[in-house]
């Protein structure tokens, strides 16, 4: 059983606050340099002031999930039980929620799940049509309606077979 | 929290992150999109392996080659194949693909000289063809030209070497000319090097393989290796590792995880192995001696061969023969998967079928 010490409060921008043990949130390179400028102090909080308390428990799942496995499966087979894992935990995220998730793992630092998510944002708009990607980038469409369709008219085939579903 | 990602996401970690098809239809989303996948400094994160079926069909008077890709994905099973082009060729043609491109001319090995056909590049990920037209002056004299396709790390350019060999009068030496022309530049010129083989004997050759800079050949009758390098232009000559035995059946270069190797299957009819001598160190000219041991009767089955390494760290072999099933191999594991290649694109038949990859590249070819 862990004592205490070794766990630390994380806040969110709401002030929710979520107990980690150190080994998970050891992961965020911004919480580790936090608790290593407080280093001897007893009080053990770090607020992410700009993350929201659904992604930061979307973090502590995923690297909760990370430190138990890679400990389970030390003797090998990790990496594809953590792609297993991966896919199941991308699945019950809202697309549109792959966005803020996306900025939140990069404002914490946490390299792993930055690599799943950015991932996961170009497998999702891979088949799109453009207009979905300007709609999901909040990208303004600057071309002339005649320039577009000479950029589409010179490569035809690469706007065949996307589905926007 | 905002959320609008920050362009830098955007650009640095999700754009690299998307196959070709999907960069060129987003150059339509904004003008700055545009120019970031456009640009030459643009570096894909994933490169995506595609495996390439060329096959070859007559319709009248008509002689076709057909090119269909078949992308490997990410946990590397196999999309359906797409037809992506059509070139007026017959069935003697020569296909080289390198770093995403494809070279491809009619072979001009044998007497008589055909003539003056043009030579093709074709970047399969963006579909742009650029035709480069050949010298026709000296078309007379010809008695055969063959083109290698070459890449220079250092200066960043293709180049394609023509190696024209000439008749001369009787009992003279025959002439040979190397031709160049840089893609992009538009035109040919001949340089002047003194080239070390009569490019007669390379009609009994094996394809060369561009590597570190440098066209290889395998040169038999000297158990040597030839290379022209395509940034000096100029020819060099290496001997072949000590041990390595002249191969009775089977012998080609490939570039192996990184490495320059050389297939030989002397051991392949009585032990299903196939040796790969791999070039661990080029600047030593240091070669390990590697295999393949295949848990099947090689010669009975589709007799495999290995073409590339692919985004998966496995090695890809394809079927000598008319099937259309590959077989990737791990080469810590040792141990196989085969993946057969549902059926091809409409009107696309395995006549006179090859296999080989690329790597999904999206330069332009024109300026």
């Amino acid at each position: 059983m862990a004592s205490t010490d070794d766990k630390v409060i994380l806040k969110s921008s709401e002030g929710e606050c979520f107990e980690v043990d150190m080994a998970v949130a050891s992961h965020l390179q911004i919480v580790k340099s936090v608790l290593e400028d407080c280093e001897g102090s007893s009080d053990k909080v770090v607020s992410l002031f700009i993350v929201e308390a659904k992604y930061v428990a979307m973090i502590i799942e995923y690297y909760k999930n990370y430190v138990e496995l890679k400990e389970k499966h030390e003797e090998g087979g990790f990496e594809e039980k953590l792609k297993e894992f991966e896919k199941q935990f991308l699945e019950q995220i809202d697309k549109k929620e792959l966005k803020g998730l996306v900025m939140a793992v990069n404002y914490l630092n946490a390299p792993a799940l930055f690599d799943v998510v950015c991932t996961a944002i170009a497998k999702h708009i891979e088949n799109k049509s453009v207009e979905y990607v300007r709609e999901y980038f909040g990208i303004v469409n600057d071309f002339t309606a005649e320039e577009e369709a000479q950029i589409r008219e010179e490569h035809r085939w690469a706007y065949d077979g996307v589905n926007d579903d | 929290m905002n959320t609008e990602l920050p362009n830098e996401i955007i650009y640095t970690h999700i754009l690299p992150r998307l196959p070709a098809k999907s960069l060129i239809r987003f150059g339509c989303v904004s003008k700055y999109w545009n120019e970031v996948i456009h640009d030459p400094s643009f570096d894909r994160l994933r490169k995506r392996t595609h495996v390439l079926i060329t096959s070859w069909s007559v319709v009248g008077d008509e002689s076709k080659i057909h090119f269909v890709s078949v992308p490997v994905r990410e946990d590397a099973t196999l999309e359906p194949p797409v037809h992506l082009f059509s070139l007026p060729i017959d069935k003697h043609y020569i296909l080289q693909s390198l770093n995403g491109l494809l070279c491809i001319h009619r072979a001009n090995l044998l007497y008589p000289y055909l003539g003056d056909k043009p030579v093709y590049i074709f970047n399969p990920s963006t579909r742009e063809l650029v035709t480069v037209p050949v010298d026709g002056s000296l078309r007379s004299e010809t008695s055969h030209v063959s083109y290698y396709f070459g890449f220079s790390p250092c200066s960043n350019e293709f180049k394609v070497l023509g190696l024209r060999r000439c008749f001369t009068m009787e009992f003279e030496p025959t002439s040979i000319y190397c031709e160049i022309y840089t893609l992009g530049s538009g035109s040919w010129r001949r340089i002047n090097v003194p080239v070390p083989f009569d490019p007669d004997e390379l009609i009994y050759y094996t394809d060369p393989i561009c590597f570190n800079g440098a066209l290889h050949w395998m040169r038999e009758s000297q158990n040597s290796i030839v290379a022209f390098d395509v940034g000096d232009e100029c020819f060099r000559e290496f001997q072949n590792p000590d041990g390595y035995p002249n191969p009775v059946y089977l012998r080609y270069l490939l570039v192996v995880d990184g490495h320059l190797a050389m297939v030989n299957g002397n051991h392949l009819y009585d032990e299903n192995v196939m040796d790969i001598w791999v070039l661990q160190d080029y600047g030593k000219w240091l070669w390990v001696k590697d295999h393949i041991s295949f848990p099947f009767d090689w010669t009975k089955s589709d007799r495999p061969i290995p073409i590339s390494t692919i985004h998966t760290g496995e090695l890809l072999l394809t079927p000598s023969f008319s099937s259309l099933s590959v077989l990737f191999y791990d080469m810590t594991r040792k141990s196989f998967r085969k993946i057969e290649i549902s059926e091809l694109p409409e009107h696309i038949f395995p006549t006179g079928k090859r296999i080989t990859s690329f790597e999904e590249n999206n330069m332009k070819l024109r300026a």
